[in-house]
């Protein structure tokens, strides 16, 4: 299609403005704690806030929530997760998987960033992420580090851009899936997860 | 319901008189207006200031569209994926329907997509052998029952539970007839496990795309319910669909766009879900499509970007220009027979599609600039509209008698003492006919003004008669 190509390029050279930048503006400068922010905004969000001492408390901290919730005893954890590698056998009675999350079960991830602004999850594709399992499961618990949130998105932009290349998939997380497509009315768990619980550590 | 925009004074007169829509119609106000005031009010960056920002980014994309859609290309080539251009909707068609059979492709999930309505890609698709679905809750309730959609945003909004209780059981054929589906959780809960099969199973997946980064070569989607995200990484191929005017230059212009995008749209600080969309998965990637190719579509984009109407591509489709509208909130989307209403399709639907058929939409509006106010980019939608007056008045359009008519008024309108003269003749008669009554219900003219308003009966005296009295008697 390079004739459709050559011919749009062309139409837009020859119709277009003067070509400008984009001016600078700034953001007013972040005095909250990103921290205190960001759980303030995932709780609006209708996300799950439990506050752990370190990443070590994952096993023990989701087990508890998952027995309290009376949730069946399997959670999923993709092959080369970084949580693979924590204590699980404190979790007495819980069963590991590593196949993908059918739209009931529960999954673990671990998160690269937090925003404070929104209360946002942040998720990079790769070989230990896979971005779909974000999606696939009823309820999702998502640890991330304290040390991790940053104040806006435009951090996040900061990274990437300073860095080789973006991930394939960029997956921002705030709360439920949820819909208001039936009158309005928001409704919890469209198609990805109805509940997520954040477990912010350190 | 009319599916053409030529018959929008007989399908704007049944939207006002079908009740049930009536009914839908007047959640708009607590749905979307107070939401969206609230999210403003409570930003801590003031609207009018984040605003001229957006509108600076938009133009400021627009007058480097060329240099920043190549930038795009390469960015989006050198992840792996793959670029095709479209002049028009045909060519659209053609590019997505060969790269799914070239896939063998059978399936195909969706994403909401505006620009796949504008193409009509579903039916193209049908047509040749390849079953589209809809995965938004909403588009995928007006697809079962073959409609369009009524608002860009929320698009099955004009329907009730029972509306989609009946859709369901009708089409859902091998779910017990028995099932409970008479509340809301009961319906999600049903479209949930449906379209999961859909998802898992599809041979490829389809999106449209709110934004393109250039510096990235990214697509961003924003959506509550995460079928959009479900469509690209399950399936093998994802193709995204976009206009050319979709692209911003940085993550960081795209990241000041979608805080006025959710606010505007739904008054949301941000979606469930924002994501960043650069090629196909990388080698030793856990999950992702394998296959990645964005369609861009001209579509009469680049002759707009030439016109005085220019700025209807600043257009980020939040859609508060038509929750904001009287005439859209009156009548509801599907009486515009465009694909997109209120508002913006009186400006942008010409464009698109041409004033012969569109003539309508941009004389469909009072002016009342509600829709300016509330744009997040400040687009000036009525000089738009006003534009396409001109425009329709010059070339003839609709009629010789239309054009006949506006002139004898305008000749008229430009003579005050005729003017005058004409008008105390007609209040004298109309006060005459009203009588007693404060208003009147019938005129031997105009029959299709009153079958859903009442005419206020003149003043005994003109304001131009009083006022001239009052300044003589003020006169020292």
């Amino acid at each position: 299609m390079n004739v459709a190509r050559e011919a749009i390029l062309q139409a837009i050279t020859r119709g277009r403005p003067a070509a400008r930048a984009v001016p600078d503006y700034r953001l007013p400068s972040w005095t909250a704690d990103p921290a205190a922010h960001f759980i303030a905004k995932a709780k609006a969000s209708v996300a799950h806030i439990h506050e752990i001492q370190s990443a070590g408390e994952v096993p023990a901290s989701i087990w508890s929530i998952m027995t309290e919730m009376r949730l069946p005893p399997r959670l999923h954890i993709p092959e080369m997760s970084p949580l693979k590698a924590l204590a699980w056998d404190r979790a007495p009675g819980l069963i590991l998987s590593a196949a993908p999350p059918d739209g009931n079960a529960c999954a673990a991830a671990a998160a690269d960033y937090g925003i404070a602004e929104t209360g946002t999850l942040v998720f990079l594709s790769g070989p230990r992420s896979p971005s779909s399992w974000h999606f696939r499961p009823g309820c999702e618990f998502a640890l991330v580090m304290r040390n991790s949130i940053v104040p806006r998105f435009e951090d996040i932009a900061a990274i990437l851009t300073a860095g080789p290349r973006m991930p394939a998939t960029l997956n921002l997380v705030t709360g439920p899936s949820r819909t208001a497509d039936i009158e309005q009315t928001i409704e919890l768990g469209a198609h990805g997860p109805r509940d997520v619980h954040i477990l912010i550590a350190g | 319901m009319t599916t053409d925009a030529r018959d929008f004074p007989q399908a704007a007169r049944t939207a006002l008189q079908n009740a049930r829509l009536q009914g839908a119609l007047g959640h708009l106000k607590e749905g979307f207006q107070v939401r969206r005031a609230a999210a403003f009010a409570t930003f801590p960056i003031p609207f009018e200031s984040l605003r001229e920002q957006g509108r600076a980014i938009r133009e400021a994309a627009l007058s480097r569209l060329d240099e920043l859609l190549i930038q795009f290309e390469t960015n989006v080539r050198s992840a792996g994926g793959h670029v095709h251009w479209a002049r028009d909707a045909a060519e659209a068609r053609d590019v997505i329907t060969a790269l799914l059979k070239e896939r063998a492709a059978r399936s195909v999930t969706k994403g909401k997509s505006m620009v796949t309505e504008e193409i009509e890609l579903n039916a193209h698709l049908t047509a040749h052998g390849i079953d589209p679905i809809e995965t938004d809750l909403g588009e995928y309730i007006i697809q079962l029952r073959n409609e369009r959609p009524s608002h860009i945003v929320a698009p099955a909004f004009h329907l009730r539970r029972e509306d989609v209780e009946a859709s369901f059981r009708g089409k859902h054929e091998t779910l017990p007839p028995g099932r409970k589906l008479d509340d809301r959780p009961a319906l999600v809960a049903e479209a949930r496990a449906v379209l999961r099969q859909h998802f898992e199973s599809a041979d490829a997946g389809i999106t449209g795309a709110n934004f393109l980064v250039a510096e990235t070569g990214t697509a961003i989607i924003v959506t509550n319910e995460g079928n959009g995200d479900l469509t690209r990484l399950l399936p093998r191929t994802h193709i995204v669909v976009a206009g050319i005017e979709k692209i911003v230059p940085r993550l960081e212009d795209a990241s000041i766009l979608l805080r006025l995008l959710t606010r505007s749209a739904t008054g949301q600080e941000i979606t469930s879900y924002v994501s960043f969309m650069s090629g196909p998965k990388r080698a030793g990637d856990a999950d992702g499509p394998e296959d990645f190719h964005v369609v861009l579509l001209d579509n009469g984009r680049s002759a707009l970007l030439a016109s005085p109407a220019r700025e209807v591509l600043h257009c980020i489709r939040c859609g508060a220009c038509m929750n904001h509208c009287p005439v859209y909130g009156a009548i509801g989307g599907h009486a515009y027979g465009a694909t997109y209403p209120g508002p913006l399709g009186a400006a942008l639907d010409p464009g698109l599609d041409g004033l012969a058929k569109t003539f309508h939409l941009p004389n469909a509006s009072s002016f009342c600039g509600r829709c300016e106010s509330v744009c997040p980019v400040k687009i000036p939608l009525t000089r738009i509209m006003r534009h396409w007056r001109n425009e329709s008045f010059a070339r003839g359009i609709p009629s010789p008698t239309f054009n006949a008519g506006l002139k004898l008024w305008s000749w008229v309108a430009l003579r005050p003492s005729l003017y005058g003269m004409a008008t105390r003749a007609a209040a004298k008669v109309m006060r005459r006919i009203a009588g007693r009554q404060k208003g009147l219900r019938s005129l031997p003219v105009l029959p299709g003004w009153f079958v859903v308003r009442d005419l206020a009966k003149p003043a005994a005296e003109s304001f131009q008669s009083q006022w001239k009295k009052r300044r003589a008697g003020n006169r020292p």
